[in-house]
């Protein structure tokens, strides 16, 4: 899209009715991120400056939250986590690679062991501590779908991959989530430890 | 449902794969949802309990997953580092 030139007026407009409804939604995307409430603040400060610095890019009407959501990941994978005095992640792309190879066999048994019924048994923290315990990648591909109901081609955008690799990369977070679920429920005795 | 028509648990599904699946859960349009293959997924036990098991963890993850407030002070710091963008702007 051609960047369109706004009058500062026009901008204030779009940045108020547009961009500013999605705070609730961005807040608890950079803190599911950041898990950190100081940092999610600095995250969504830096994602809405940087959405009115480059508000001419966004074509007034569209997708808004997409758009606001594509910012947010970018400046935490490529500014804030940079940044950061966490230990350096694994590769993801390598982690990728491993999961789609052929060498990757899951493990079926840890999987097949959550039901409905346990499911339904688990609380909100331990639904919280699974998550937030995958990898970031993973991590957005749930909150995205799963959480903030994006659709695969939104999806796609977000994050710059193909929509090919948005559906890998949510099997594979789904099936990692399940064993991590499966993982809780087991140590919580709603299922029998193998 | 006919029991003899279930596939029993240990034996791998071959009536339809996890992308059927996923597009009847997130509502996508990856593959075409036939009535035939609906009617094929509902007599097989591992893609019906995969389907509710996938189904449940999406619901909890609506449902159980506190969301939480941004605080005000957030919102009225956005505005005021505008304005002062704006200001040293002009």
């Amino acid at each position: 899209m051609e960047n369109i030139t706004y009058t500062e007026a026009e901008k204030h407009k779009i940045f108020n009715e547009e961009l500013i409804p999605h705070l609730a939604s961005m807040y608890n995307f950079a803190f599911r991120l950041t898990l950190n409430e100081d940092d999610a603040n600095d995250l969504v400060q830096d994602t809405y400056l940087k959405a009115f610095r480059f508000i001419d890019s966004f074509e007034k009407g569209t997708n808004a939250k997409a758009w606001l959501f594509r910012i947010l990941k970018n400046s935490f994978i490529n500014d804030f986590r940079r940044k950061s005095k966490q230990p350096s992640k694994v590769d993801y792309q390598e982690v990728e690679t491993y999961y789609n190879s052929e060498e990757f066999e899951p493990e079926i048994e840890a999987t097949t062991d959550l039901r409905n019924e346990t499911v339904q048994e688990l609380i909100g923290d331990e639904v919280a501590n699974a998550i937030n315990s995958l990898d970031v990648d993973f991590r957005i591909a749930i909150i995205l779908c799963d959480i903030e109901g994006f659709t695969y081609e939104e999806m796609a955008k977000i994050l710059d991959i193909p929509i090919g690799t948005v559906r890998s990369r949510l099997h594979r977070a789904r099936g990692l989530l399940r064993e991590k679920l499966t993982g809780y429920a087991k140590k919580l005795g709603y299922l029998q430890k193998s | 449902m006919n029991s003899q028509e279930i596939i029993p648990k240990s034996q791998p599904c071959t009536c339809c794969c996890i992308e059927t699946l996923y597009t009847i859960l997130d509502n996508e349009n990856v593959v075409e949802i036939t009535p035939q293959l609906v009617n094929k997924i509902e007599k097989c036990l591992p893609c019906y309990e995969e389907h509710n098991l996938e189904k449940s963890i999406k619901e909890l993850l609506q449902s159980r997953l506190q969301k939480i407030s941004p605080p005000q002070v957030l919102l009225d710091t956005i505005r005021a580092k505008i304005e002062l963008i704006n200001r040293l702007v002009q």
